[in-house]
């Protein structure tokens, strides 16, 4: 994979541009409740009636990989690297890890009400249609 | 955020491992990136939406460093 080959740097501008357009449609599809997000309230109805056991499993696992634990472990394994003179592999790693933090918080900084307002559909339970009636 | 350390950590691996090492990272890898965005939606933390947004920036910041390091390896050689 790491090469500076023309094929393999345009391979990147390729990938950079497609997951650019990607994330831009999801944004604008959250926006304005269509596309992709339009099936998100479905998706998540189904989640919260199959889920029983494996919810609090579930919070128990993204609780370990919440940004700071994942972004101290890097942060580790990249001074490790400087240390073992991958000193370049190092400093990738290290910008990942930085943008990714940067994206995250840019993120839930500018879209904290949204989210809250969005996110409060969890708290009720989804609303299952009333059984017919049988009288 | 750990799409995005697994996928630069798979890249950042790839020149030093055999070819069986290869197909054993990339199917860890996407084993990590699936479990992780069921970790998200079964407990109704996040929207699919929002996982697929995050595969999204995942791949955009892989394809980032690919370029920093491609072009700051030219000019290394050069």
């Amino acid at each position: 994979m790491p090469s500076s080959t023309p094929m393999s740097r345009a391979a990147a501008w390729l990938t950079l541009a497609v997951s650019l357009a990607i994330f831009g449609l999801c944004w604008i599809s959250e926006a304005s409740n269509t596309l992709l997000a339009g099936r998100d309230l479905s998706i998540a109805h189904w989640f919260a009636g199959h889920r029983k056991h494996l919810a609090s499993l579930s919070l128990d696992a993204s609780a370990l990989t919440a940004p700071a634990v994942v972004a101290g472990v890097a942060l580790v394994v990249a001074v490790l690297l400087w240390f073992l003179r991958h000193r370049r592999d190092a400093c990738l790693l290290a910008l990942a890890t930085l943008s990714a933090v940067g994206v995250t918080e840019v993120a839930k900084k500018s879209s904290v009400a949204y989210v809250l307002r969005r996110r409060s559909i969890f708290v009720q339970k989804p609303k299952r249609p009333s059984p017919p009636d049988t009288c | 955020m750990v799409s995005t350390v697994v996928l630069v950590a798979v890249y950042l691996l790839w020149p030093h491992l055999t070819k069986a090492w290869r197909a054993w990272s990339v199917a860890l890898a996407t084993v990590i990136l699936l479990g992780m965005g069921l970790i998200r939606l079964i407990p109704g933390q996040h929207w699919f939406s929002d996982v697929v947004a995050s595969y999204a920036v995942a791949c955009a910041i892989l394809a980032f460093v690919a370029l920093v390091d491609s072009y700051t390896r030219k000019s290394a050689v050069s």
